[in-house]
């Protein structure tokens, strides 16, 4: 699968001087900055400004896409009923991503692709991968809509704290009556999830989020999310990535998310270098 | 369908827009049903602007913000979602290619957004429905309505000789004093079977060229003049405006979520856009109705848009039901 077009990852290539694998690796994930610390720049409301192109920093040792990361053997505690709702995802549920609907929160946390932020003082976009998006109010006193019907980013109201843009969102989709998973790995999520989005930005090249998630029906206690982004280099974006074109597919495509490895991985190891370019047809037996 | 059903749910709608006037200029609603209800007009539709101007908000480098959540100054007796709305007799100039891609539209492609195919540049900008702009210093981002988005570079770049064909095309922007000029290029075409220039089923090709013109007069309003040059479907130039008002405090795009793309879609649904009204105007019903009924989404799941696309090829829905059922 392309994630993004060949003629940007060719003409990337040719730029650098790395190994096709070293590359690839650099384009999709952040590598981290080491030069002096640069100041966040600031909006017109004197706050730090989030917009930018963000990759993810990878941690040695930690799975990407498995917000259990943090938890022992990076299983998330779940309850009895958290339990059979795994059983539920992995058995019945093809991955919500392969059929091109909408990812959801808490999920585009743990994934390991870049996304974009566009941030004014009243309104944020996050935008994704597969050309989704969610926006966001921000302000004191913002009430959620006590009405809204569950949906896969829910209903989000979001507040500065000091530095810190915080981010609640509820109302969100249910993973044993709907196409929504928590992760990557297909770990479930309840009508009953909070999700609190902690955002920063300490320097110019630096995005910080601390999630804690809290869904009394799956799990017996919340538990906390960390990962760091880097500011992709200038001149960088989104790109149009056209996710249902081929999804004629999608009822041939298995349940679940896939054996999960010792590691907590998902499908690639997470040690393992992406290929150095998508593979041809020859790879899908289509010459 | 009866005349007397489809005549019902004109007048529905026709009272719908009446009370959206009232609730505008502050008389409280007799129907209070309709209170708790919005009708679809007034989620929709913008409503012109009376008051007194308010200044144009401007960026720190002192260009026009285009930020908000803008509504469709409907213009009455034109169509929505036809390009060709400000040309005689709304009929586009097509050359011979572009009758040929025409047909080839009308008879043998399934409408690209009711397969949940990215909806592209132009005919996202002629839809009825609200869409929303963020505007940052080199970036843009225009959000729409059924889920898709684009991004617009601001950075002063110049285009790509030979960029990716997109549906939304590769768009850059500049200021000529306090327009926004927005050129793309870099399109899919429709030959391709998955794209259309918009809601008519007009053709577009990978060499066409969009110039938006984008100017916010003052807090309340937002102005469009768009060109489109195509030269393989099109003999000259076509030119299509639209104007927006600001939407209220608090309004904003919901989450909608695209999900009938389903293989049943292509195999089930007619290709074509369906019957287009003497109008100009595609229909969301027998009646020829030109905004869908509200929620879009599934009977209990407002943002799921899994009948959405049955309205929009004159299948029975809901505002034809008869009266008291």
């Amino acid at each position: 699968m392309s994630m993004i077009p060949l003629a940007t990852l060719t003409a990337f290539l040719a730029l650098a001087g790395q190994s096709g694998e070293e590359q690839t690796t650099a384009l999709m994930r952040g590598a981290d900055y080491t030069g002096p610390k640069v100041a966040a720049p600031r909006g017109t409301d004197g706050k730090p400004d989030f917009t930018g192109f963000w990759r993810p920093l990878r941690e040695a040792g930690k799975p990407g896409g498995n917000l259990g990361k943090d938890e022992p053997n990076f299983i998330l505690p779940f309850t009895e009923i958290g339990k059979r709702a795994l059983l539920y995802t992995q058995n019945h549920t093809v991955d919500p991503e392969a059929l091109c609907t909408l990812g959801g929160i808490p999920r585009h946390n743990g994934s390991g692709l870049p996304f974009e932020v566009l941030h004014t003082p009243q309104r944020i976009a996050y935008t994704y991968n597969y050309n989704t998006s969610r926006r966001i109010s921000i302000g004191d006193g913002l009430k959620a809509d006590p009405h809204a019907s569950p949906s896969y980013f829910g209903t989000a109201i979001s507040h500065w704290e000091g530095e810190t843009l915080v981010i609640e969102t509820t109302g969100l989709r249910d993973s044993v009556k709907d196409r929504i998973w928590l992760d990557e790995n297909g770990n479930p999520t309840s009508d009953q999830t909070r999700v609190v989005e902690r955002w920063s930005r300490p320097d110019f090249h630096h995005f910080q989020l601390v999630m804690t998630v809290t869904d009394p029906k799956y799990y017996s206690r919340p538990f906390t999310f960390t990962r760091t982004w880097v500011r992709a280099p200038k001149g960088l974006g989104q790109q149009e990535y056209a996710c249902n074109e081929t999804n004629l597919a999608a009822e041939h495509i298995g349940p679940g998310a896939g054996v999960i490895g010792p590691d907590g991985n998902r499908g690639f190891g997470y040690q393992e270098p992406l290929p150095a370019a998508p593979p041809g047809p020859e790879a899908y037996g289509v010459e | 369908m009866s005349r007397s059903r489809s005549g019902g749910a004109t007048v529905a709608l026709l009272v719908s827009l009446a009370l959206a006037g009232c609730s505008q200029s502050g008389v409280d609603s007799p129907d209070a049903t309709a209170a708790a209800a919005p009708s679809a007009a007034d989620v929709l539709l913008g409503k012109p602007y009376n008051g007194p101007a308010t200044a144009t908000p401007r960026g720190a480098d002192g260009k026009p913000l285009l930020t908000g959540y803008w509504k469709l100054l409907r213009e009455q007796g034109k169509p929505d979602g036809n390009l060709a709305k400000d040309e005689p007799d709304r009929v586009l100039p097509y050359s011979g290619k572009g009758k040929t891609a025409l047909d080839f539209n009308v008879q043998k492609t399934i409408d690209p957004e009711a397969r949940c195919l990215i909806t592209g540049i132009p005919r996202l900008l002629t839809s009825v429905l609200p869409f929303e702009i963020l505007q940052t210093p080199e970036r843009l981002g225009t959000f729409h309505y059924l889920s898709w988005h684009r991004w617009v570079w601001l950075d002063g770049r110049q285009p790509e000789t030979d960029p990716d064909p997109h549906y939304l095309g590769n768009a850059i922007g500049h200021w000529e004093a306090d327009t926004l000029v927005i050129e793309s290029t870099g399109f899919k075409d429709s030959a391709d079977g998955k794209f259309w220039l918009d809601d008519n089923a007009n053709p577009q090709s990978s060499q066409a060229r969009v110039v938006e013109r984008w100017t916010r007069p003052d807090f309340h309003h937002l102005d469009l003049e768009l060109t489109y040059t195509d030269p393989v479907y099109y003999t000259r130039p076509v030119r299509y405006t639209r104007h927006w008002v600001i939407g209220a405090s608090g309004e904003g795009l919901p989450e909608f979520s695209c999900e009938w793309n389903t293989p049943w879609i292509v195999n089930h649904l007619e290709p074509g856009p369906g019957v287009i009204g003497p109008d100009g105007n595609r229909g969301f019903g027998p009646n020829g109705q030109v905004l869908p009924d509200l929620p879009l989404g599934s009977v209990t799941e407002t943002s799921r848009g899994t009948g959405y696309w049955l309205y929009r090829k004159n299948k029975p829905k809901p505002s034809d039901l008869p009266a008291g059922t």
